[in-house]
């Protein structure tokens, strides 16, 4: 009987490992072809390499701020546009103070809250979509 | 009378933990506000997170059922249940912990009859 309360034990612990590795797998991060910088990956006839097309798109001002929703928020910090709609309700400091970037430049309350912290800038690079153009930033 | 009530806060735990688990595995972004704020760090995603959560009360639900490792199995859960409510505080909090401390009455009770761990307890003793 031992042998069959452990090998049920046995059978659980591989049913759970099984389990875990299936929605590890199955919700990995990956990127977002459809709207990221890199564009679709499986398409080879392009020639240009990925590193040529890393940062590629470029937005404008008017794009960043046609998302200024909690739903679809977008903000250019120190050039570069992040889309942090994933974002809002992960943030650690709460989402009020990701929905105030919605639609904005947030590269000014960005550097004062966050300037040295490397968790903060690891985390904001995942969020990337592209570049902002700055002559839009003029035209504002 | 006992057995029947020791019997009964298993598989209550057990339905407890099971829909529980279940509902994180199905529609995990519900649940991504209920994270606490370090998890914002962990270098994976929010509600793969969740999932794993669910799938470990799920499968530790499964074996309270079956009453396998019963006692091990309560107290894990009962502890993990603890660990939320204390972190989610306030009313859900109260709840939570009183549902970990239902739950941590099975490491203290004899296992019930009906469960795999008396049936081998059984067997020891006949032999």
């Amino acid at each position: 009987m031992l042998k069959n309360r452990l090998l049920l034990a046995v059978i659980m612990l591989v049913v759970f490992i099984t389990g875990t590795g299936y929605i590890i797998y199955t919700e990995r991060p990956v990127m977002n072809t459809d709207k990221n910088e890199f564009g679709n990956a499986n398409d080879l006839s392009d020639s240009t390499t990925p590193s040529d097309q890393l940062f590629s798109t470029v937005y404008s001002m008017t794009d960043v701020q046609a998302h200024d929703l909690e739903e679809s928020c977008w903000t250019s910090i120190n050039g570069s546009v992040y889309d942090l709609s994933t974002w809002v309700s992960r943030h650690p400091g709460g989402a009020k103070a990701i929905i105030s970037l919605c639609g904005t430049d947030g590269s000014e309350r960005f550097e004062q809250k966050h300037g040295t912290s490397t968790a903060a800038q690891t985390a904001l690079v995942l969020l990337k979509i592209g570049t902002l153009d700055s002559t839009s930033i003029a035209t504002e | 009378m006992k057995e029947i009530s020791s019997l009964m806060i298993r598989y209550t735990a057990c339905l407890l933990f099971l829909w529980f688990g279940i509902q994180q595995l199905t529609d995990p972004n519900s649940w991504v506000v209920f994270l606490p704020e370090w998890t914002g760090y962990f270098p994976i995603p929010s509600e793969m997170l969740i999932q794993l959560n669910g799938w470990m009360e799920v499968v530790l639900a499964l074996m309270l059922v079956m009453g396998l490792y019963t006692k091990f199995v309560a107290l894990v859960l009962g502890a993990h249940l603890m660990g939320i409510a204390l972190s989610v505080g306030q009313a859900t909090g109260v709840r939570d912990a009183a549902l970990a401390l239902f739950t941590l009455s099975l490491v203290f009770s004899h296992p019930d009859i009906w469960t795999i761990d008396r049936r081998f307890q059984k067997t020891v003793n006949i032999s």
